[in-house]
């Protein structure tokens, strides 16, 4: 316990890297950055929000709020790679990241400052989404909150492990313009082709597992709940689990497993990838 | 203080520094010299934390590079000979940014004095990729200065600069110097280092050939004055003159031009010169020729590198 509370006040709440997050609003958030293909992208996503929360609004009541989160997990996989695939990569290619080394830090202050700065990013990117999801949610019909809360959760877990995936690549690829390649490559791997195999798997055994680590096919199973509750009957295009919750819970679970397991290897990865250099370990000295 | 002991980095066989040993005290400007492959930036980057050396110590302050380095990062400041800066955001958000990784309390105001330091303050609110040259470089010696540290690594800060943007870099140096700060200047521009170092130190194949204050160095390679003569007229009578006399010897005569090797002091000088003139030796000019820097590193390197 002592541990973990040593661990949570030397990487987060007294974590100087944390003035990441700032960096990162500045270089996200903002229009008024230099970069004009971040201004542009930021503009267009303001623009597809606001015709996305016009529709919500057009067509409150009728439409299903859960399995609209599917909208912006699909979102969140296509902007995410591009948002973070320089965050160490990048540093190594601008040569800023010998700052970073000289600085009383340690590696993993380093990442896990990089992490929560790109996660409470995404996370308040979410809670905007939320806001047309959250019309939705009050004017749909007998709404299971529960499910709609375990979707976001499933989500919110979803964001942190592509958040930590997309961190630890970056850490062990030189270029940044590589990195996103990975990514890219990882994601399409893990959230297409690998579901798609996996679901032909699941038709021959009839066992459906695979829909506990596929995040989209959890928030429409969760969906689906919604609307056999609503319409007793209805058949959905996706055969009942054994239980929505359980599956959600399974996948929030994995997700954070996974997310804490890609974050030390990225922090580990920090001791041999920075660019022939071999950083001086901090323990190992001190405890030879 | 900061003790250099017997400091060594090997790549397997390859030697890159080879037990360097030197120290420096609070305000020495220490003008490191070498080819590029010498060894200068090994050097710095095992002071700066970097690199863990192979073998012997380097301490700031009694504290110890490799068993602390934590403590060391908090009293360095170290420049790469790259900038390395962040480029979408502004000046200040620049320092703000690495003032709150170093813990800096009182950011704003901190941020301003490393501003006014490096006469950066006009540049406060503007992008990190509108600046010159020559004011992305100052803006890197302010990151370094946010957490007022003891010690400063500059490796090769005037490279690429022009002369007004190295003048400038100079002064600054030397107003750090005076603040009580060790820094140490790795470059190959010599002439600029003689100007500003109190001290250097030559370094080639990761050997120190030479460390000592700037005179001490030079003379080190010349121990006797040599001083150039130019006379009006037939040179053979002053080079029988000067011939003739203790502690001189001569050397070269060309034209009416010649050299001779004076061995004493500068009072001695000037009584050889007044017995020259009594002579009616006709002295057109008569100079010491004070070997610099670049003597000395061309005298002692060969060129190698490791």
């Amino acid at each position: 316990m002592n541990k973990a509370k040593q661990w949570w006040h030397h990487n987060v709440s007294h974590n100087p890297m944390l003035a990441e997050i700032d960096r990162f609003r500045r270089k996200f958030f903002s229009f008024r950055g230099p970069n004009v293909q971040a201004n542009g992208g930021l503009g267009l996503i303001v623009v597809l929000f606001l015709f996305y929360s016009i529709i919500c609004i057009y067509n409150r009541g009728d439409m299903e709020p859960t399995g609209q989160l599917t909208i912006f997990l699909g979102f969140a996989l296509f902007v995410i790679p591009f948002m973070l695939h320089g965050t160490i990569a990048g540093e190594r290619e601008r040569r800023s990241w010998d700052m970073l080394l000289v600085a009383p830090i340690s590696p993993s202050q380093i990442v896990v400052g990089k992490f929560i700065g790109a996660f409470l990013g995404l996370l308040v990117t979410f809670g905007l989404f939320m806001v047309p999801i959250f019309v939705l949610a009050l004017t749909y019909q007998n709404l299971k909150w529960g499910y709609l809360l375990l979707g976001i959760l499933v989500v919110i877990s979803q964001l942190l492990s592509l958040s930590a995936l997309c961190i630890l690549i970056s850490a062990r690829v030189k270029r940044p313009l590589m990195a996103l390649a990975v990514t890219i490559g990882v994601v399409l791997v893990c959230f297409l082709f690998a579901p798609a195999f996996l679901s032909m798997l699941d038709s021959f055994t009839g066992k459906f597992v695979s829909n506990a680590v596929y995040p989209f096919a959890v928030i429409l199973e969760l969906a689906n709940g919604q609307l056999r509750q609503i319409n007793p009957g209805t058949e959905s295009d996706y055969t009942p689990m054994v239980n929505p919750v359980l599956t959600s819970l399974t996948s929030i679970a994995l997700q954070l497993v996974l997310t804490a397991a890609l974050t030390a290897w990225a922090i580990k990865t920090l001791h041999f990838a920075d660019n022939e250099v071999r950083f001086i370990n901090n323990k190992k000295k001190k405890n030879a | 203080m900061l003790e250099v002991k017997n400091l060594r980095k090997t790549y397997g066989d390859f030697t890159a520094v080879q037990g360097i040993s030197f120290s420096l005290k609070p305000g020495d400007i220490f003008g490191f010299i070498g080819s590029n492959g010498a060894g200068k930036t090994t050097t710095i980057r095992m002071l700066a934390t970097l690199l863990e050396p192979t073998s012997g110590t380097a301490t700031l302050n009694g504290v110890d590079v490799v068993d602390q380095p934590m403590e060391i990062r908090r009293m360095i400041g170290y420049m790469p000979d790259f900038f390395g800066l962040y480029d979408d955001v502004k000046v200040w958000e620049y320092l703000d940014f690495f003032a709150s990784i170093y813990g800096v309390s009182q950011r704003d105001k901190v941020i301003d004095e490393v501003l006014e330091l490096t006469d950066l303050t006009i540049k406060k609110d503007a992008f990190v990729q509108s600046l010159s040259r020559g004011m992305q470089q100052r803006l890197c010696l302010a990151r370094c200065l946010v957490h007022d540290p003891k010690l400063l690594l500059l490796d090769e800060p005037a490279s690429g600069l022009d002369p007004r943007a190295r003048a400038e870099l100079k002064e600054l140096i030397a107003e750090l110097g005076r603040m009580g700060k060790i820094i140490i200047i790795s470059s190959h521009i010599l002439p600029e280092l003689s100007d500003f170092c109190n001290s250097v130190g030559i370094i080639e194949r990761g050997n120190l050939l030479a460390f000592g204050d700037v005179a001490s160095v030079v003379r080190s390679i010349r121990p006797t004055k040599q001083i150039n003569i130019e006379v009006l007229g037939d040179p053979d009578p002053a080079a029988r003159f000067f011939a003739s006399q203790t502690a001189t010897r001569l050397g070269e005569c060309s034209g009416n031009k010649l050299t001779i090797e004076f061995d004493g002091d500068e009072s001695e000088q000037v009584e050889l010169l007044k017995k020259a003139l009594a002579n009616e030796i006709k002295i057109l000019s008569f100079a010491e020729d004070t070997a610099n820097l670049e003597d000395v590193f061309m005298k002692l390197t060969t060129g190698a590198v490791s």
